[in-house]
C-alpha cells in the first residue's frame, strides 16, 4: 500500500471497515511510514477532540420565539384560507368567476344595444346627394341606387383626390363609379 | 416529564392525527442536537438558533409530507440541513460572512489547497480552532463531517440526509477528516 491509498483508508481502518488484504497492507505501511503514522494518529486525536466539543444549548426563549412564528404564520395561512374558502352565494371561486364575467358582459351588451344617444347619426340621402354632385354629365343619378355603405361611397370618390388629380395635370379617375354603374345599370 | 419510549415515528404520526403535545415533544427532543448542527455549520449561534426555530416551523407546516419510509431524524436534519445552506448562500451573497472569500467551491474528487491554512488559526481554543477551521470545508465536506464526527450519525443516515451514495459520503468525511487535521496541526 502507498501513501495515496493509506491516506484514503484512514476512515475506513479507524471504522474496522477494511478487509483483511486491506488491513494488512495498512498496517504493513503505517509501521514503515513516518509520514502516514503521523497523520493517521492527528485524525484519531481530531475525532477524540471533536467528541468533546461543548454542546451548545438553545436559549430560554426558544419556545417562546417557535410559538411565536407558529402563530404569525398560522394568521396569516388563516386569512389565505378565508380569501379561497369565501363563497359567495354559496358558489365556488370558479363559479363565481363565471357568474361575474356573465353578468359583466350582459351589462356592457344592455348597455350597447339600448344607449344609442350618443352614437353618430348618419344622413345617407345628404351623402348620397354629395356624391351626385360630382358624378359627371350622362351618369344615373346615384341616390337612385340602393344605399350603399358611406365609407365605401367616400373611398371610390374623394373630392380632394380629384382636385389633386387636376393640380397635376391628369383627369379625374371615375374608373370605379364607372363600373359600379354599369354593374348597376345592367337589367 | 417526556416520554422517551415513544419513538420519533410514532410522534410524528400522533401530531399528523392533531395531538399538539406529541409536536412539543419532538421539539423537546432535537432542538439542541439540531442548533449543535446548524451552530456548527454557521458558526452563529443567534442565526442557527433562529434557523432551529424554522426548521420546527417547517414541520409544524408540513407535517403531512413526513412519510414514514424515512427515519423521521433524517427527515428532520434534511429540512435544517437545507436551511442552513440556504442562510449560507445568503451570507455569502451579502458579504457578510467573514471568511467567504477563503471558502471554495465544493468539488467531488479533491479539495483545493489553501497557501496557508494554519495562519487561519491563531486562537489557542482548540473549539475556536476547530470551528474556523470547519468554515474553511466546503459546506457539502462540513455538512458530513458534522453529521459524522459531532452528531454520531451512520454513514448510511449520512447518505439519505445530504442524497448522496453512501461511497461518496465516506471519501468525503475521510477528505475531510484529513484537512482539517491538517489545518489543526501546528
Amino acid at each position: 500500500m502507498n501513501c495515496y491509498n493509506f491516506e484514503a483508508n484512514i476512515s475506513a481502518y479507524i471504522d474496522g471497515e477494511l478487509n483483511q488484504s486491506d488491513w494488512k497492507g495498512f498496517t504493513e505501511h503505517h509501521q514503515n511510514c513516518v509520514a502516514c503514522k503521523s497523520k493517521l494518529e492527528g485524525v484519531r486525536e481530531l475525532l477524540g477532540a471533536m467528541k468533546a466539543v461543548p454542546e451548545v444549548t438553545t436559549s430560554d426563549n426558544f419556545f417562546k420565539g417557535l410559538q411565536r412564528k407558529i402563530e404569525i404564520h398560522e394568521n396569516k395561512s388563516s386569512f389565505i384560507t378565508r380569501i379561497i374558502e369565501f363563497k359567495p352565494f354559496g358558489m365556488n371561486p370558479l363559479q363565481a368567476l363565471g357568474f361575474a364575467a356573465v353578468v359583466t358582459f350582459m351589462v356592457i351588451s344592455s348597455f350597447m344595444l339600448f344607449n344609442t344617444d350618443k352614437l353618430p347619426v348618419v344622413n345617407f340621402d345628404e351623402l348620397s346627394r354629395e356624391n351626385q354632385l360630382n358624378v359627371p354629365a350622362g351618369l344615373p343619378n346615384q341616390s337612385a341606387y340602393p344605399r350603399q355603405n358611406p365609407a365605401l361611397a367616400a373611398h371610390d370618390h374623394n373630392p380632394a383626390d380629384s382636385t389633386k388629380d387636376k393640380d397635376h395635370g391628369n383627369p379625374p379617375n371615375y374608373d370605379n363609379q364607372m363600373q359600379l354603374v354599369n354593374q348597376q345599370g345592367r337589367p | 416529564m417526556p416520554d422517551f419510549k415513544v419513538t420519533d415515528e410514532e410522534l410524528i404520526a400522533r401530531f399528523q392525527d392533531g395531538e399538539e403535545r406529541a409536536f412539543n415533544e419532538i421539539v423537546f427532543r432535537y432542538k439542541d442536537r439540531l442548533l449543535n448542527f446548524v451552530y456548527r455549520f454557521l458558526n452563529d449561534i443567534d442565526k442557527a438558533e433562529d434557523l432551529v426555530q424554522d426548521t420546527f416551523l417547517k414541520v409544524y407546516t408540513h407535517k403531512h409530507s413526513y412519510q414514514e419510509i424515512a427515519k423521521f431524524s433524517t427527515w428532520l436534519y434534511t429540512i435544517a440541513g437545507n436551511l442552513a445552506r440556504t442562510e449560507l448562500r445568503k451570507l455569502k451573497r451579502r458579504k457578510t460572512y467573514s471568511i467567504s472569500d477563503l471558502s471554495y467551491d465544493n468539488k467531488e474528487y479533491e479539495i483545493p489547497m489553501i497557501d496557508n491554512p494554519e495562519s487561519q488559526i491563531e486562537s489557542s481554543d482548540f473549539s475556536q480552532n476547530l470551528q474556523k477551521a470547519m468554515n474553511l470545508l466546503p459546506p457539502d465536506f462540513r455538512t458530513m463531517v458534522i453529521l459524522r464526527d459531532i452528531q454520531e450519525l451512520s454513514y448510511e443516515d449520512i447518505s439519505k440526509i445530504v442524497g448522496v451514495p453512501i461511497g461518496t459520503v465516506k471519501s468525503r468525511i475521510n477528505r475531510g477528516r484529513l484537512k482539517l487535521q491538517s489545518m489543526l496541526k501546528r
